[in-house]
C-alpha cells in the first residue's frame, strides 16, 4: 500500500514537471472555435470597456472566442511582462504596448506580420491617422494595429490663472507667452507653481522637450539614426528656456517622483499650466477642476506637437490564430467600436472616418476640451525615433534635463554630454 | 546448512529489506522531489542561464550574438555602472551599522514589562510590513521640496529648506534613512528575540554580581546576541546590496542617476535600455562581490569570536 502510494506520487510528480512549462492553450481541437488570448493592459473604466466590446465580439463571431486578460500588468509595465513570455513560450495572441517599444517587439521572430490581412480594401488601413500607420511598421512588418493615439497640449487651471491676473492662452501663443505667463502664475507663498516638469529618470521627463526641438527645426537623431543631434541651436535654445524658468523665475516644480504628482497638483490647484495629454481629462472632470484646453505653445507659428501611438501587437502561434487575431482587432478598431471605447474612456479618435459619425458629437459633449486635443492630431506630424536605442538615449537626455533644471549645469554642456553618451550607444553594432 | 543454503537464506532475508530500501527511497523522494524540482528549476537553472546570457549581446527578444567577455570589459568604463556602485555602497555602509546598533537599542527598550509593550512592539515592526509602494508613495510626499513635510517642519523651526529627493547630492541619502525605516523593524525583532533567550540566571548572576545596567548590556546581552548581531549582518549586506523596490516608487534613480543602485541599472538594462547580456554580467559582479563579501565577513566574525 505504501509502495503504491509512493509510486502515484513519483507519477504525479513526474506528470506536473513535464507539463508545467507546456502552454496547454497551444493544442486546440481543429474543429470548434480559435481560441485567442489577448492581454489588454487596462484598468477601471477601460478594461470594462474593453471587456463588454470583446463580450459583444464573441457573440457576433461565433468561430472565433476571444479570452481578455490583463496580463498581470498595467500598460506601463507590459514591455518587461511580455518580454518574459516570449523568452519562456507562455506569450498571447495580443498585446497592448506602447509604440516605442515597437523596433523592439518586431525583432522578435514570433511577432507577427500583417503586412498582406491590412492591404484588405475592408480594413480601410489608410483611414488611420498617418503616424499611427507608422509607429506599427517596422522596417515594412506591420506588427499589429493602432491601439489608442494621443498628443501633447496645454492643460490650464482657469481659476489659478484669474486668480493671479493672467490672460488664458490664445491661438498663435509662443513659448515667450508660456514663460511669461508661468512666472505670472507662480505664488511661492500660497504654494502655487506655474508649471510643472519632471525630473526622474524616465521618458516622461524628456518627451515634453522634443516638440520645442522639433518647432525650432531641430531633430533628436540624425539620419539613420547614427548620431545623436538633439545639441543643435535648437535644443539648446529648448533646454535653456526651461532652466530659465526653473531657476531664475523658479516658475517649476520639478518633478522627482515617478508617481508623476503634476496632475495632482493641478487638480489641486497648484499649477496654472500642465503640459499633458487627453488621458487625464476624466479625471479632472471627476476632480471637478475648472480647466482649459491649448495647443502647445509654438515657435515661428509653428505649434508641432508630440504623440504617443499605442499598438495592439500579434504574436504568432500559428496561422489559424493569427488571421482570427487579425478579425478581431480589425472588428475592435473599426469606426462604430472605437466610438464606444472613445466614449467609455476619452480616447480620441484613431481612425478620421469616425469624425464624421453622428454620435461624434455627443463624445465632444461629454469630455470638454476633448475637440482642442482631437483637432491638434494634425500637429503631430512626427514620432520619437523608431531605434531599439532611444530608451537608452532618452535616458542619457532625462539625466542632461535634471541636471540643467536643477541648476547644476548649463544646456549647452549638459546636452554636448548626452549626446556624446547617446553617440557612443548608438555606435554600438547589432539591433 | 550448506554454505549455498546459507547464502540463499540470507539472500532471502536480505531481499524484502532491499525492497523496503527502495521502497524508502522513493517515498524520501518523493516528498524531496517537488523542493528539489522548485530550487533546480527557479534558482540554479536560471542562475546558469543568466550567466550563459552574460556572454552574448541579447535583448531577450532576439538570441544575441556571442560576445566573449565583453560585457564585462564594457562595465569598466560605464560611468553609470560605478555611479550605482557608490550609492549602493552608501547605503550598505550607512545602512548595516546603524541598522545593528538601533536595532539593539531599541530591542533592550522594548525588553519590559510595560503596559501596552505589545503594541510598541507591533508599531516597530509596521514598516517592515507595509508594501514598499504604499512606503514609495508616503515617503515621496513627506520628502518632496516644495510640498513635503519635511520641508514644512524645517520652515516652522526657522531652518533652511534642504532639496531632499530633488537634489542630486542628497536624495541618496533621504533614500537610506527610507529603507532604514522599512527594514529595521526586522533587526528589533531579532535582537527582541534573542534577549528574551538569555537565561534569567546569568541575569539575576550579574545583578547579584553588582553589574549595573551598562555593565550588564556590554557584557552580558551584546556577547549574547551575537549570533543574531552576525545573522543580521550577512541578511543586512544582502538586503542593501539588492535595494531596489523604494527605488523604483520614489526616484526611478533620478535626480540625474543620484539613487540608481546596483539592482536598479540591472533591471534598466535589461528591460528598459534592452541589453540584456550585459545586464545579466552587471548581475554577475554583483553576485561575486555579495558572495566575497560574506565569506570574508563571516571569516572575520569568527576568527574574533575564537580570540573573544
Amino acid at each position: 500500500m505504501r509502495r503504491a502510494l509512493a509510486a502515484a506520487a513519483v507519477v504525479t510528480l513526474v506528470a506536473t514537471g513535464c507539463g508545467g512549462g507546456g502552454d496547454t492553450r497551444d493544442e486546440q481541437p481543429a474543429g470548434g472555435p480559435v481560441e485567442i488570448t489577448i492581454w489588454h493592459g487596462q484598468e477601471d473604466a477601460s478594461a470594462k470597456s474593453i471587456e463588454k466590446l470583446v463580450d459583444q465580439f464573441n457573440r457576433s463571431h461565433p468561430d472565433i472566442r476571444v479570452n481578455t486578460e490583463s496580463g498581470g500588468a498595467t500598460a506601463d509595465g507590459m514591455l518587461p511582462k511580455i518580454t518574459a513570455a516570449l523568452t519562456s513560450d507562455a506569450y498571447p495572441d495580443i498585446a497592448y504596448l506602447y509604440g516605442s517599444w515597437a523596433p523592439n517587439i518586431a525583432r522578435n521572430p514570433k511577432t507577427a506580420d500583417l503586412a498582406e490581412f491590412v492591404k484588405d480594401p475592408a480594413v480601410q488601413w489608410d483611414d488611420f491617422w498617418a503616424n499611427e500607420r507608422e509607429a506599427v511598421t517596422i522596417q515594412g512588418k506591420v506588427i499589429g494595429f493602432p491601439a489608442v493615439v494621443d498628443n501633447m497640449v496645454v492643460l490650464y487651471n482657469k481659476k489659478v490663472l484669474a486668480k493671479a491676473g493672467v490672460q488664458p492662452p490664445k491661438a498663435g501663443w509662443t513659448w515667450d507667452d508660456f514663460r511669461a505667463m508661468a512666472k505670472q502664475a507662480t505664488n511661492a507663498k500660497d504654494g502655487v507653481f506655474g508649471t510643472t516638469w519632471p525630473i526622474s529618470g524616465g521618458e516622461e521627463a524628456v518627451w515634453g522637450l522634443w516638440p520645442m526641438v522639433w518647432q525650432a527645426g531641430g531633430e533628436i537623431l540624425g539620419p539613420d539614426n547614427k548620431k545623436a543631434v538633439f545639441n543643435s541651436a535648437a535644443g539648446q535654445q529648448a533646454l535653456g528656456r526651461l532652466r530659465g524658468m526653473a531657476v531664475d523665475d523658479k516658475s517649476v516644480y520639478l518633478d522627482s517622483s515617478p508617481s508623476e504628482k503634476g496632475q495632482k497638483l493641478f487638480e489641486s490647484g497648484r499649477l496654472g499650466l500642465f503640459l499633458s495629454g487627453p488621458w487625464v481629462l476624466p479625471d479632472l472632470q471627476a476632480a471637478k477642476v475648472d480647466y482649459g484646453v491649448s495647443p502647445l505653445p509654438g515657435t515661428n507659428g509653428n505649434h508641432e506637437t508630440i504623440s504617443g501611438p499605442d499598438n495592439w501587437v500579434v504574436f504568432d502561434h500559428d496561422e489559424r490564430r493569427v488571421k482570427a487575431s487579425a478579425t478581431f482587432l480589425a472588428w475592435l478598431t473599426a469606426a462604430q467600436q472605437q466610438l464606444v471605447w472613445m466614449s467609455d474612456t476619452g480616447s480620441l479618435p484613431i481612425r478620421e472616418s469616425i469624425t464624421k459619425l453622428p454620435g461624434y458629437q455627443d463624445y465632444l459633449d461629454k469630455y470638454r476640451g476633448i475637440d482642442v486635443i482631437s483637432a491638434n492630431l494634425a500637429n503631430a506630424k512626427r514620432v520619437r525615433p523608431a531605434t531599439t536605442r532611444y530608451p537608452r538615449v532618452s535616458a542619457f537626455v532625462a539625466e542632461a534635463i535634471a541636471q540643467t533644471l536643477l541648476g547644476k549645469s548649463d544646456a549647452k554642456t549638459a546636452l554636448d554630454e548626452a549626446v556624446a553618451k547617446s553617440d557612443a550607444a548608438l555606435a554600438v553594432p547589432g539591433s | 546448512m550448506s554454505s549455498t543454503a546459507l547464502s540463499a537464506s540470507t539472500r532471502a532475508r536480505r531481499r524484502p529489506k532491499d525492497r523496503r530500501k527502495l521502497g524508502d527511497n522513493i517515498a524520501g523522494w518523493s516528498f524531496a522531489g517537488p523542493a528539489t524540482l522548485v530550487i533546480l528549476g527557479f534558482s540554479l537553472v536560471p542562475m546558469a542561464w543568466a550567466l550563459a546570457l552574460s556572454f552574448t549581446d541579447s535583448d531577450l527578444m532576439t538570441p544575441g550574438r556571442n560576445v566573449g567577455l565583453d560585457n564585462y570589459r564594457a562595465l569598466l568604463e560605464d560611468p553609470v555602472f560605478f555611479q550605482a556602485l557608490r550609492n549602493t555602497g552608501l547605503l550598505l555602509v550607512l545602512y548595516i551599522p546603524t541598522s545593528l546598533i538601533a536595532g539593539l537599542l531599541v530591542a533592550v527598550l522594548l525588553n519590559r514589562k510595560v503596559r501596552g509593550i505589545g503594541f510598541y512592539r507591533t508599531c516597530f515592526l509596521v514598516p517592515y510590513i507595509v508594501s514598499a509602494t504604499a512606503t514609495g508613495l508616503l515617503m515621496g510626499f513627506i520628502f518632496d521640496r516644495d510640498f513635503g513635510l519635511a520641508n514644512g517642519l524645517l520652515a516652522k523651526l526657522g531652518l533652511p529648506i534642504q532639496g531632499l529627493l530633488s537634489s542630486p547630492s542628497q536624495a541618496m541619502f533621504v533614500l537610506t534613512l527610507i529603507f532604514f525605516w522599512t527594514r529595521f523593524g526586522f533587526s528589533v525583532v531579532i535582537y527582541l528575540a534573542a534577549i528574551q533567550e538569555i537565561s534569567k540566571e546569568v541575569m539575576e548572576a550579574a545583578s547579584i554580581d553588582g553589574a549595573g545596567r551598562w555593565t550588564t548590556f556590554r557584557h552580558i546581552i551584546v556577547p549574547s546576541v551575537r549570533p543574531m548581531t552576525i545573522f543580521l549582518a550577512v541578511w543586512g549586506v544582502i538586503d542593501a546590496l539588492q535595494f531596489f523596490d523604494l527605488v523604483m516608487t520614489t526616484t526611478k534613480g533620478g535626480p540625474a542617476n543620484a539613487t540608481v543602485t546596483i539592482v536598479y541599472y540591472v533591471w534598466q538594462l535589461a528591460f528598459t535600455y534592452s541589453t540584456a547580456g550585459y545586464g545579466a554580467a552587471v548581475a554577475y559582479v554583483l553576485f561575486a562581490g555579495t558572495l566575497l563579501l560574506i565569506v570574508v565577513g563571516l571569516l572575520v566574525a569568527r576568527r574574533r569570536g575564537a580570540t573573544a
